[in-house]
C-alpha cells in the first residue's frame, strides 16, 4: 500500500504555515483512506525545517536536501521529486496551492503521467475513492473531482482549506530520513538573477492570521482610527473592501475581494463592508467571520459566523476594550 | 419608400415595412467587438463624474476614442473610415451613450452632422482632402447653423457670404452660437445667405460652406456653462471677413437649406440612438439598484410598483428600438426620404428617455437625487436631446406638415378639378374612389405569426381612421391648418404612434420567425403590450382633433398673455 | 520571432451561470463570452515582445465552434493568424489532455516562446501552460509581470512571488511564459483592427492535423474527472449578538474563544 505524502514548502529554511495545513489535509485523507502519512521536505539546509515537521502526527519526514534546490527553480524541485516518487511510489502526493507550487508541480505531473487536481478546498472519501472539492469560476460553482485510472495522484490544497492548527501532534517526534536522490544530471536552466521586495512593508495579507476589513461604513480615512485599535488589539492586519482603496484612505495593497487579494484567515472581521459579491470572493473562506453592519439585510451576514447589527462607532471601541480585557486575562 | 408617409393617405407601404431590418452577421460579429471594446474603455478610462464637475473631456479621452475609430464608422473605408451601415452607426452610438453623455454628444456633433454634410454632398475632391482626417478622429468637426437671432427658424440666418469677384473668393461674416464642438473642432459645416438669381430677380438663399478653422477671421468664443453634457464643447462661433475660396461650397449655391434639412434628418436619427443607449443603462442601473436596494426586510425589487417602473422602462427602450432600428433599415436599403421617420424617432426616444430618467432616478429615491450616485448627472444629461437638432416641438409641426403634403395636394387637385370637372374628370373620380375605399376597406397586412396578427389589428383600422381625421383637418381648415398648431401636434403624435405600432409589429413578426420558443414570446408580449397602450392614444388623439379641447386651451392662453402671465381666473390686469 | 498564445474562451466574469442537465458542465447557452482574463495579458504581452523584436504572434484555442468569438477577438488585437484546436476529440478534457492537445499543435509551429495566461477563470486549474512545457521539453517560468527583449537566446523576466516579493531570472529559448493579469494595460480591439481580423488566416484543426494521438486527449486523455458541478449550499445565516454595543462585543469575544477558539 502507497503513503500519502504531504511535500513540505519551507522559506529560509523554516517550514512555510501552509505547510502545516498541508498536514492537516494529509492527515485527513489519511484517516478516510487508512494509508500513512509522511512528510517530505526539500531544499538545501533544511534540516531543522524536518525537525519542526517531525513534531506533527506523521508516519516518518523524508528529506531531499541538495545544493541544486536552493535557490528555488522548477528544474531541479521537479526531478528530484520524480525521483522520489518514482522510487518510492507514493499513492497520494499534498502540496499546499503556493505560486511556487504552481510553477513546477504540474511539470512534475506531466513528467509523471500523473493526475494533478489543483487548488482543493475539501476532500471527503466516503466509501473508498476520495472526492475533492475544488471552486471552479472564481469560486461560484463547486466542483467534486476524482482521479481516473492508475498512477501517483497530485493534489494542493487551497490555503485555508485546512488549518494548521488542526495538524495534530504525534506522540513522539517521527522519524526522518534522507531521500536520496542524484541531481547531478540535472541541469537547471532556469537563473535567478535577483529577488527582491517592490514596495517596503508590503504586507501579505494571505499570510495573516487575523485579518479587521473595513469597507464604506467607515465613511471617511480619519474614521480609520477606530478600527486601526481593534486590528492591534487582535494581532491582526488592516485590510479594506474596493470603496475604502478606490477613495485612497487605504493603499491597495490592503484590498481584499476579486480586483485585491484573496484571504483565509483564522478570523476575519468585515466592518461596514456589505458583502457585495467581488468582495466575498475574496474571504469566503475564511475560518470565522463575524461582521459588523449597521444593515441587518446586508449580504455580508449571510457568509458570517457571527453578527453584530448596529453602529460600528460604537460597537468597534467596545469590542477593542474586550479584546483587550480578554487578553489580558 | 416610407414607412410614415403612406399613413397621411390612409396606406401601409408593407415593403418598407417588412421584414424588420437587421445587420449582416459579419458586422453583428464587428459590433460585439467593438462594444467590448468601448465598455471596457469607458469602464478603465472614462471618469463621467470628474467630466461632469471639470466641463471638460480629457484630450486622453478624445485621442482614445480616436483609435477605437468611432470618430469615422460611417465614413466610406476609402476616406479612412470603417463604412459601417446606419445600422451599425446607430448601435455603436448607444453603446458610446451608455459610457457617457458628454463624449456621445461629441461624436455625435462630428460624425452625425458636423462631418456628415461633406460626405452627403462634398465633391470627391472635398471628400478626400477633409474626411481621412477627420475619420481618423486627428481633426473634430462640427454644425455651424444656429444663430442669435435664428434657432428653430433656421431659413432667418443672418450670417453672410458675399462673393467678391476680385478675390475670386466668398467673404464669410456673422456669428453662430451654441455650437457643439465649437471650441475643439477644425473643420465646421457653416450656412450662410448668399445672393443668388431665381427668375431674374436676386434673391437671398443660404449656402453651406466648408470653413477649416484655419482660415483668417474664424474663432470661437468662450465654453458656455451647460445644465447637462457639461464635458462637451460648445461655443460661440465666429467668422469676421473669413475669405472662404469657392472650392470649398458644400453643395450647391444657395442649395444650403436642403444640406442643412438632410444633414439634420441623419443626425436626429444618430440622435434617437443614443437616446435609447442611454436608456438602457439607465434600465440596468436601475436593476440592480432595485436588486440590491433593500426596505421593509426584502429587495426592493419584489415590490409591484418597482416592477411596474422597471417594466415600464423595457417597454420604452423596446418601442424606441423598434423605430430607430425600422429607420436605419430604411437608410440602408437606400430610401431617399426618411426625414418623417428620423423627427418621430427623435420625439419619441428624447422624451422616452426622459421619462426613463426620471423613473430610474425615482427608484434610487432620496439616493437618486443626491451627487453621490449618478442619477442626477443622466437626468441633467438627457434633458438637451429634447432641445437641440431641433426642439419636439418643431419636430411635430414638421411631422405634421410634412405628412399633409400628399393629401393637401390631392385636395388642391380636387378643388382644381372642381373648377374645370371636365377636364380633371380622371383625376376627380379617381380621388372620389379613393375616398370611397378609405372608408370601406383598410389597408391590408401580410400573413403574420398568428400571434402577431392578433396583435396588428389595431394598426390598419387606425391608420384608416387617421387618414380620414387627416382629411377632415385640412377640409376644416384649409391653409389655416399651418396656424392650427395644437392640431398639428395630434396629428403628429397619432403619426408618430401609428408608426411605432408599426415598428413593434414588424419586429414581433421578424422575432417570432427568427428565435421560436421564449425569445420570440418576449417579443410578443412586448409589441402587444405597446400596441395596446398606442391605438388608445391615437384615438384620443384623434377624438380631440374635432372637440372642444383646443379652443379652450387658446382662451386661457389668450387670458394668461392679456393678464401678463396672472393665471387665476377673474383679474384683469388692471387690478 | 514567433510567439504563439494560448488563449482560452470563458464566461464572463459577472455572468450568471446555470447547471446544464448533466450536472457536471456549465449551460452556455445565452452566456456572454470574454477571452480569458490572463490570456488577455497574456496576447498583449506577445505583441508587445512581437512589436519590440519583429515577429508574429500566432494565436492558438482550444474549443468547440463558439469559441471562433475569441479568436476574432485577438486576431483583431493583433495577432497574425490564429489555430482552433476545434474537435470533438478535443472536448470534455482536464488541463493534462489540454496541454498535450496544444503541445502538437505548437510542436508544427515550432515557435520561439509560448505564452498562457496564468489560469482561467473557469476551471482554474493554473497548470496546462506549464504542463505544455514539460511536454515540449520546455523551461517554463509562471507568475510573469515583465519581459524584456531576449538576448542571446535567453529571455529576461520578472516573477511575482508571494508577499510582495519578485524575482528577475532568466530562462533560455524557447520557453513557455505563464503571464499574471496587469503585466500591461491591455489593448483595445479597435474598429480598424476588428474588420482587419476578418481577412486573417484561421485554421481549424482535429487531432490528425496535429498529429496527436486521439486516446490523448479530451475527454479520452483526461486523468481527472469531474462527478458533479454544482452551486454551493449557502451557510446558515450569521448569529447576530443582541444587546447594547459592550453586551454583544463581549458575547462575540466569549464566543470567539470558546466556540470559534480563534482567541
Amino acid at each position: 500500500m502507497g503513503a500519502i505524502w504531504a511535500v513540505i514548502q519551507t522559506e529560509k529554511g523554516e517550514p512555510r504555515g501552509v505547510s502545516y495545513e498541508t498536514i492537516a489535509g494529509g492527515q485527513k485523507l489519511a484517516a478516510a483512506l487508512g494509508k500513512p502519512l509522511e512528510a517530505l521536505v526539500l531544499g538545501a539546509g533544511v534540516a531543522g525545517a524536518a525537525e519542526k515537521v517531525a513534531a506533527r502526527k506523521v508516519e516518518r519526514v523524508r528529506v531531499i536536501e541538495d545544493p541544486k534546490l536552493d535557490p528555488y527553480t522548477p528544474d531541479p524541485y521537479t526531478a528530484a521529486l520524480r525521483l522520489a516518487v518514482e522510487a518510492e511510489k507514493p499513492d497520494y502526493v499534498l502540496f499546499p496551492h503556493t505560486y511556487q507550487v504552481r510553477d513546477w508541480v504540474p511539470r512534475l505531473a506531466a513528467a509523471l503521467d500523473a493526475g494533478f487536481i489543483s487548488d482543493v478546498v475539501d476532500l471527503r472519501a466516503d466509501g473508498g475513492e476520495p472526492v475533492f472539492v475544488r471552486q471552479p469560476y472564481q469560486g461560484k460553482l463547486n466542483a467534486d473531482c476524482a482521479f481516473t485510472g492508475s498512477g501517483p495522484r497530485l493534489v494542493s490544497f487551497q490555503a485555508g482549506a485546512f488549518l494548521a492548527d488542526d495538524a495534530a501532534k504525534g506522540d513522539a517526534s517521527a522519524e526522518i530520513v534522507a531521500q536520496p536522490v542524484d541531481l547531478s544530471g540535472v541541469e537547471v536552466r532556469t537563473q535567478v538573477l535577483e529577488t527582491f521586495q517592490e514596495v517596503e512593508n508590503k504586507v501579505d495579507l494571505s499570510r495573516a492570521d487575523v485579518i479587521v476589513a473595513v469597507g464604506r461604513g467607515i465613511g471617511k480615512q480619519e474614521n480609520l482610527g477606530v478600527v486601526e485599535e481593534l486590528a492591534a488589539a487582535l494581532g491582526g492586519q488592516l485590510a479594506a473592501s474596493r470603496p475604502v482603496c478606490d477613495n485612497e484612505w487605504l493603499p491597495m495593497d490592503r484590498q481584499i475581494g476579486s480586483s485585491g487579494q484573496t484571504v483565509a484567515p483564522r478570523l476575519y472581521l468585515a466592518i461596514g463592508i456589505s458583502g457585495a459579491i467581488q468582495h466575498l470572493v475574496g474571504m469566503k473562506n475564511s475560518g470565522t467571520i463575524v461582521a459588523i453592519n449597521k444593515d441587518a439585510n446586508a449580504p455580508i451576514f449571510s457568509v458570517a459566523d457571527y453578527g453584530i447589527v448596529g453602529d460600528l462607532f460604537e460597537i468597534v471601541p467596545a469590542l477593542t476594550a474586550k479584546v483587550k480585557e480578554a487578553r489580558g486575562a | 419608400m416610407s414607412v410614415c408617409r403612406p399613413f397621411f393617405t390612409g396606406h401601409l407601404d408593407l415593403e418598407a415595412l417588412f421584414p424588420f431590418p437587421s445587420m449582416s452577421p459579419e458586422e453583428s460579429e464587428t459590433l460585439e467587438i467593438l462594444r467590448d471594446s468601448l465598455e471596457r474603455f469607458g469602464k478603465e478610462r472614462v471618469d463621467s463624474r470628474r467630466i461632469d464637475a471639470e466641463a471638460r473631456l480629457p484630450r486622453e479621452v478624445l485621442d482614445g476614442l480616436a483609435e477605437l475609430g468611432v470618430f469615422g464608422i460611417i465614413v466610406p473605408a476609402e476616406y479612412d473610415g470603417a463604412g459601417a451601415s446606419m445600422m451599425f452607426y446607430a448601435k455603436a452610438f448607444e453603446t458610446l451613450a451608455r459610457i457617457d453623455g458628454s463624449i456621445v454628444v461629441t461624436v455625435g456633433a462630428h460624425e452625425s452632422i458636423g462631418l456628415k454634410g461633406i460626405l452627403q454632398f462634398g465633391t470627391e475632391e472635398q471628400k478626400r482632402r477633409f474626411l481621412p482626417p477627420l475619420a481618423r478622429g486627428e481633426q473634430l468637426a462640427a454644425f455651424a447653423l444656429t444663430e442669435p437671432t435664428s434657432g428653430s427658424d433656421a431659413a432667418s440666418i443672418r450670417t453672410r457670404a458675399t462673393w467678391s469677384e476680385e478675390r475670386g473668393a466668398w467673404i464669410l461674416d456673422g456669428t453662430k452660437i451654441w455650437i457643439t464642438n465649437g471650441g475643439i473642432a477644425e473643420v465646421f459645416t457653416v450656412f450662410a445667405q448668399t445672393a443668388v438669381e431665381r427668375e431674374g430677380k436676386t434673391v437671398d438663399r443660404i449656402t453651406a460652406f466648408i470653413v477649416p478653422r484655419s482660415l483668417e477671421g474664424v474663432s470661437s468664443g468662450p465654453e458656455e456653462h451647460k445644465l447637462g453634457i457639461r464635458g462637451s464643447s460648445t461655443t460661440e462661433v465666429h467668422f469676421e471677413g473669413v475669405v472662404v475660396p469657392p472650392d470649398l461650397v458644400l453643395g450647391e449655391v444657395g442649395g444650403g437649406f436642403k444640406v442643412a434639412m438632410e444633414v439634420l434628418n441623419s443626425g436626429r436619427l444618430g440622435l434617437a440612438a443614443g437616446c435609447v443607449g442611454g436608456m438602457k443603462q439607465l434600465l440596468a442601473e436601475a436593476t440592480s439598484y432595485a436588486l440590491e436596494r433593500r426596505q421593509f426586510g426584502r429587495p426592493i425589487a419584489e415590490f409591484e410598483l418597482i416592477q411596474k417602473k422597471l417594466a415600464g422602462m423595457a417597454l420604452e427602450i423596446y418601442g424606441a428600438e423598434s423605430i430607430v432600428y425600422l429607420t436605419t433599415g430604411l437608410v440602408d436599403r437606400g430610401a431617399a426620404d426618411y426625414s418623417l421617420e428620423s423627427a418621430i424617432c427623435k420625439v419619441k426616444a428624447s422624451e422616452g428617455v426622459w421619462r426613463v430618467v426620471n423613473e430610474a432616478l425615482q427608484i434610487a429615491g432620496g439616493m437618486g437625487y443626491m451627487q453621490e450616485y449618478p442619477y442626477e448627472r443622466y437626468l441633467r444629461d438627457a434633458r438637451i436631446n429634447l432641445i437641440f437638432e431641433g426642439t419636439n416641438e418643431i419636430l411635430r409641426l414638421y411631422t405634421a406638415l410634412s405628412g399633409l403634403e400628399a393629401p393637401g395636394e390631392q385636395l388642391k387637385a380636387v378643388a382644381r378639378a372642381l373648377r374645370d370637372p371636365i377636364k380633371q374628370l380622371g383625376l376627380l373620380t379617381g380621388y372620389a374612389r379613393g375616398r370611397a375605399r378609405r372608408a370601406i376597406h383598410r389597408p391590408d397586412l401580410p400573413d403574420l405569426d398568428p400571434a402577431v396578427a392578433e396583435i396588428a389589428r389595431p394598426l390598419p383600422v387606425w391608420v384608416a381612421e387617421f387618414a380620414g381625421a387627416v382629411e377632415w383637418a385640412l377640409r376644416r381648415h384649409g391653409g389655416e391648418i399651418v396656424e392650427r398648431q395644437i392640431a398639428l401636434e395630434r396629428l403628429a403624435e397619432a403619426a408618430g404612434d401609428l408608426f411605432l405600432m408599426a415598428a413593434v409589429v414588424s419586429r414581433a413578426e421578424e422575432g417570432r420567425r427568427a428565435e421560436p420558443g421564449p425569445g420570440g414570446e418576449a417579443h410578443v408580449t412586448r409589441a402587444r403590450l405597446i400596441v395596446n397602450e398606442a391605438w388608445r392614444r391615437v384615438r384620443r388623439q384623434l377624438g380631440r382633433l374635432r372637440e372642444y379641447p383646443d379652443n379652450d386651451l387658446r382662451v386661457v392662453a389668450a387670458e394668461v398673455l392679456a393678464s401678463s402671465g396672472a393665471y387665476l381666473p377673474g383679474r384683469r390686469p388692471a387690478e | 520571432m514567433k510567439i504563439v498564445v494560448c488563449i482560452k474562451q470563458v464566461p464572463e466574469r459577472d455572468a450568471r451561470l446555470r447547471i446544464a442537465s448533466d450536472g457536471k458542465s456549465v449551460d452556455t447557452a445565452g452566456v456572454a463570452t470574454e477571452i480569458n482574463e490572463s490570456d488577455q495579458y497574456a496576447l498583449e504581452a506577445g505583441l508587445r515582445v512581437a512589436e519590440k523584436v519583429g515577429g508574429e504572434v500566432v494565436a492558438l484555442l482550444l474549443g468547440p465552434d463558439a469559441a471562433e468569438e475569441a479568436i476574432r477577438r485577438a486576431l483583431a488585437m493583433g495577432a497574425a493568424r490564429a489555430i482552433h484546436l476545434n474537435d470533438a476529440g478535443f472536448q470534455g478534457g482536464d488541463a493534462s489532455s489540454a496541454a498535450k492537445a496544444l503541445a502538437a499543435a505548437v510542436r508544427q509551429e515550432s515557435p520561439d516562446l509560448v505564452l498562457t495566461g496564468l489560469q482561467s477563470d473557469d476551471a482554474g486549474w493554473s497548470q496546462t501552460g506549464v504542463i505544455l512545457a514539460q511536454l515540449l521539453g520546455w523551461p517554463s517560468a509562471t507568475l510573469i509581470m515583465e519581459i524584456e527583449q531576449p538576448e542571446d537566446g535567453r529571455i529576461k523576466v520578472k516573477r511575482e512571488l508571494e508577499a510582495g516579493w519578485f524575482q528577475w531570472i532568466t530562462l533560455p529559448l524557447p520557453a513557455v511564459l505563464t503571464i499574471q493579469s496587469g503585466i500591461y494595460p491591455v489593448r483595445y480591439a479597435t474598429l480598424k483592427g476588428i474588420m482587419g481580423a476578418k481577412k486573417k488566416e484561421m485554421k481549424k484543426m482535429g487531432p490528425a492535423d496535429v498529429g496527436v494521438d486521439g486516446g490523448q486527449v479530451g475527454a479520452a486523455g483526461r486523468k481527472v474527472e469531474l462527478k458533479r458541478l454544482y452551486v454551493p449550499e449557502k451557510t446558515a445565516e450569521a448569529e447576530i449578538l443582541e444587546g447594547d454595543a459592550a453586551t454583544a462585543a463581549a458575547s462575540l469575544v466569549d464566543r470567539l474563544q470558546k466556540e470559534a477558539k480563534v482567541l
